[in-house]
């Protein structure tokens, strides 16, 4: 129930194509904007005037979840409330396709443009998100700059498919599926997905034994968070231990979470963790 | 004795079948092979690290929770006494939530059984002392319900004080058991305070053979009550203490177990020890199979069944001794 | 051989004395009645003789060891108590557990002494029926041959006629007298004074904690006793068959 909770978070954060209510870009640039979601705020963080961009949510200052926390502590946290919205008096929100709908309906009652950003499921979906973005505040040629870097530095990174097998496993066995930006990540990286063997698409848990019979090379977790609990306990088995091996485990960082260019920050610790 | 072989054979059977049933699909030959051979490949390691300690995991914690039961409802005699119902196990999980969220399990090794420990403890003197020798059903079933209460709002209030966002979801897990993805690192914690547990609860035999009089006469055939108390006390809290510290609190294998069993045994208390140890193991492992069967796929607690099997039981048990409350 | 002797035995509730500084001895071979009115100390003073009440003065019993005394005195309370639908071989057997340690199988010497109890208890063909479910009158016969079977030389018993019909009543004390024929000695707390008059060899008669008279029932059950006593008059007589004893009516 917490791995929805988790993966939730992540699901909300990412961002992509909008769905709904991503209208032609307005003639004149909105000056009040206001993010209430991680992935949203650090391509806003990008992209942004200086002014333009005046809350993020308050993950983006969290240095567990946000991989531009120092920049995210510039700017006033919101905590993704319709009331503490409005009371800033944004001309734009921009949001995610899986924020609070009770909270977006309401600021649309309000009168408020929200733009919903869904999230981004491949690599090639990074620099359609960032001509959204651009779109959206007015800063076209930022984010064409954006773009042409990002496809640059993706070609260099890209890889042939030849690399070691390997597996996502995170607390409660929660592995992802085939249909995720991460398996995009890895595979480009040019390591193969058990999930691809496996036949898994969507995302959900793997029984221990499931994945010690696949026995991947390579394994992908997360960082332990402080306190106990009975789902990172999993990852402390013995039998995960032995698959994990002596290398240990690659510890994913918040840079796999949104589809920004920061995302060619995974790709590189993918590729060095090669050699 | 027939029932001994019978029972004995039973839990053997079990024990073979949760070894050879599991969301990875090997046949039997294979599975035995891997277990006893000497190769170091995934099969291997799924048997030895993952299905085997299950089962010993399944075989110790149903001898903990049957032996207790029947060990409780002798001295009590009400049979509807057992560790789950009037919070021993609730009061045990408090215990180990507690040492974990506070770190102090992470300190010292045994500090996780030994929280539970005391955890149970409290709850068994409680229990004692509100509906003693001489407290009715009445008393028994509001103290367990009072103790039962307080433990749970207890370990989801710590639960949900802990930096770990997965804790707070983790109350489930506590309050009805499971034995999914435990280790032999999980064996070994509770196999000493368990073995201590079972050797004190299993020389209360002629003690409670002699209760079946009463105090009054079982201390007149030269059975001491207070060093029989004492080793209930400090037998139950010792075993279930650690099985809940493992497994979390599973609730009515102490009451069905011995309750099944009684007639097959002459309802005398002392042989009901056993026998319930050895039928809470066979009940324990046959709702683990259950489990891996049922919902494969979902983590599947194993109170879930075991409440589904107990709780009409139990109301059954009421219904039938309710001239006496 | 004295089976057991008390001397000045007090059993104090807070400091009011339930038992009053009780003394006698029993000898080998007696049937003794221990009568008295309701609250007169009876059951309190059995209970200190057994150890399960702490009391001042001295008594023998507090001399051994708990196991030891287990088999020198065997005790029936009051309270029927049988907590399981055990059978009545069961039962009875539960009176060898002084004999048997933890988790031995019973000897030929054990099942010899539980067969004998059975019938004497004219219980023969129950043995396989569960005592829950037998009368109130064959639970209280079941419970007084475990009493038997534990073979101590001496027994004490609190009110083990109350509820059996005049025949089964008439047996209990034949048995306990029987018993005392083979050397054992038998303390009873009964109210039926017929039943002691006939077929106690002694009487302890007790008021207010305190030993008021001690001998034969003649001398026991005097008009003056039962008046003081009891607050009745009785019609008191030896016949062939023995004491005849019945109250009459009360005193104002």
């Amino acid at each position: 129930m917490v791995v929805f909770a988790v993966a939730g978070l992540l699901l909300a954060a990412a961002t992509g194509l909008a769905s709904a209510q991503a209208d032609e870009p307005a003639a004149v640039p909105p000056q009040r904007v206001v993010s209430m979601n991680l992935c949203t705020d650090q391509l806003a963080m990008m992209l942004a005037a200086r002014g333009q961009l005046i809350s993020v949510s308050d993950l983006a200052a969290d240095p567990d979840t946000s991989p531009m926390h120092e920049q995210g502590r510039n700017y006033p946290a919101n905590h993704g409330g319709a009331e503490e919205i409005y009371l800033l008096r944004p001309d734009l929100v921009v949001a995610g396709t899986y924020s609070d709908p009770t909270v977006v309906a309401m600021l649309r009652r309000l009168g408020i443009r929200v733009a919903q950003l869904d999230i981004v499921r491949t690599l090639d979906e990074v620099p359609e998100r960032l001509a959204t973005m651009g779109a959206l505040l007015g800063r076209q040629d930022a984010a064409a700059a954006q773009i042409a870097d990002f496809d640059a530095a993706l070609a260099a990174l890209s890889a042939p498919p030849d690399g070691p097998r390997a597996a996502f496993y995170f607390p409660n066995g929660y592995t992802l599926g085939t249909g995720t930006l991460s398996h995009d990540i890895l595979t480009t990286a040019g390591y193969r997905h058990i999930a691809d063997e496996l036949g898994r698409s969507a995302s959900g848990r793997l029984a221990l034994e499931l994945l010690i019979i696949a026995d991947p090379e390579f394994v992908i977790t997360s960082s332990p968070y402080p306190g106990a609990s009975r789902s990172e306990a999993l990852l402390e088995h013995p039998a995960f231990a032995a698959v994990v091996g002596a290398r240990g485990a690659f510890i994913s960082s918040n840079d796999w979470i949104c589809g920004t260019p920061l995302v060619l920050n995974a790709l590189r610790d993918l590729v060095e963790a090669r050699e | 004795m027939r029932v001994f072989v019978i029972l004995s054979a039973l839990v053997v059977i079990l024990f073979g079948a949760s070894l050879l049933i599991g969301p990875a699909g090997f046949g039997p030959a294979e599975s035995l092979r891997a277990l006893l051979g000497e190769q170091g490949d995934a099969v291997t390691l799924v048997m030895r690290e993952i299905r085997l300690p299950r089962a010993i995991l399944g075989v110790m914690v149903g001898i903990s929770l049957g032996l207790s039961g029947a060990a409780l409802q002798g001295y009590l005699r009400n049979p509807l006494a057992e560790p789950g119902l009037i919070g021993v196990s609730g009061s045990a999980a408090l215990g180990a939530v507690i040492a974990l969220q506070t770190g102090v399990a992470a300190s010292f090794a045994l500090a996780l059984p030994l929280a539970a420990l005391t955890g149970a403890l409290i709850a068994v003197f409680l229990i004692l002392a509100l509906a003693g020798p001489r407290g009715g059903s009445l008393t028994l079933i509001l103290a367990g319900i009072a103790i039962s209460a307080l433990a749970g709002a207890l370990t989801s209030l710590a639960l949900n004080l802990s930096p770990n966002p997965f804790a707070v979801s983790e109350i489930i897990f506590w309050m009805m058991g499971s034995l999914a993805d435990r280790s032999f690192t999980h064996v070994w914690l509770a196999l000493p305070f368990m073995a201590v547990g079972w050797v004190l609860l299993a020389r209360l035999g002629r003690g409670l053979d002699a209760l079946t009089l009463g105090e009054d006469a079982a201390e007149a055939l030269g059975i001491r009550l207070d060093r029989l108390r004492l080793m209930l006390v400090l037998g139950v809290a010792a075993s279930v203490g650690a099985a809940t510290a493992v497994a979390g609190a599973i609730g009515f294998v102490g009451l069905v177990v011995p309750h099944m069993l009684r007639p097959f045994v002459g309802a005398r208390p002392g042989a009901l020890l056993w026998a319930s140890a050895l039928g809470g193991a066979a009940m324990v492992l046959a709702a683990d199979i259950a489990v891996r069967l049922v919902l494969p796929d979902r983590d599947l607690q194993l109170g879930v069944l075991m409440a589904i099997v107990g709780a009409p039981l139990f109301l059954h048990l009421i219904y039938k001794t309710r001239r006496q409350l | 051989m004295s089976l057991l002797h008390l001397s000045d035995l007090s059993v104090l509730r807070l400091t009011c004395p339930v038992v009053d500084r009780v003394s006698f001895d029993v000898s080998e071979g007696e049937l003794i009645g221990l009568i008295g009115p309701n609250g007169a100390g009876k059951t309190t003073l059995l209970r200190a003789v057994l150890g399960l009440l702490p009391f001042k003065g001295h008594a023998s019993t507090a001399a051994l060891s708990v196991s030891q005394r287990a088999r020198h005195v065997a005790w029936m309370p009051q309270a029927r108590e049988i907590a399981w639908p055990v059978t009545v071989d069961t039962l009875v057997m539960l009176g060898r557990v002084p004999h048997l340690a933890g988790g031995a199988k019973p000897s030929e010497a054990d099942r010899r002494a539980v067969a004998d109890a059975i019938s004497d208890m004219g219980l023969a063909g129950f043995e396989q029926r569960k005592a829950t479910e037998l009368s109130g009158g064959e639970q209280a016969r079941a419970l007084i041959a475990r009493v038997l079977a534990q073979d101590t030389p001496l027994i004490l018993a609190d009110e083990p006629t109350a509820g059996l019909d005049p025949g089964h009543q008439i047996t209990t004390m034949e048995v306990f007298a029987r018993a005392t024929q083979s050397g054992k000695s038998v303390l009873v707390s009964m109210h039926d004074l017929g039943l002691a008059a006939r077929y106690c060899t002694r009487l302890i008669l007790l008021h207010q904690g305190g030993v008021v008279a001690d001998g034969l029932p003649d001398t026991v059950l005097t008009a003056q006793n039962l008046a003081k006593v009891f607050g009745i008059t009785a019609h008191v007589e030896r016949t062939a068959q023995g004491l005849i004893f019945q109250p009459l009516s009360v005193l104002s």
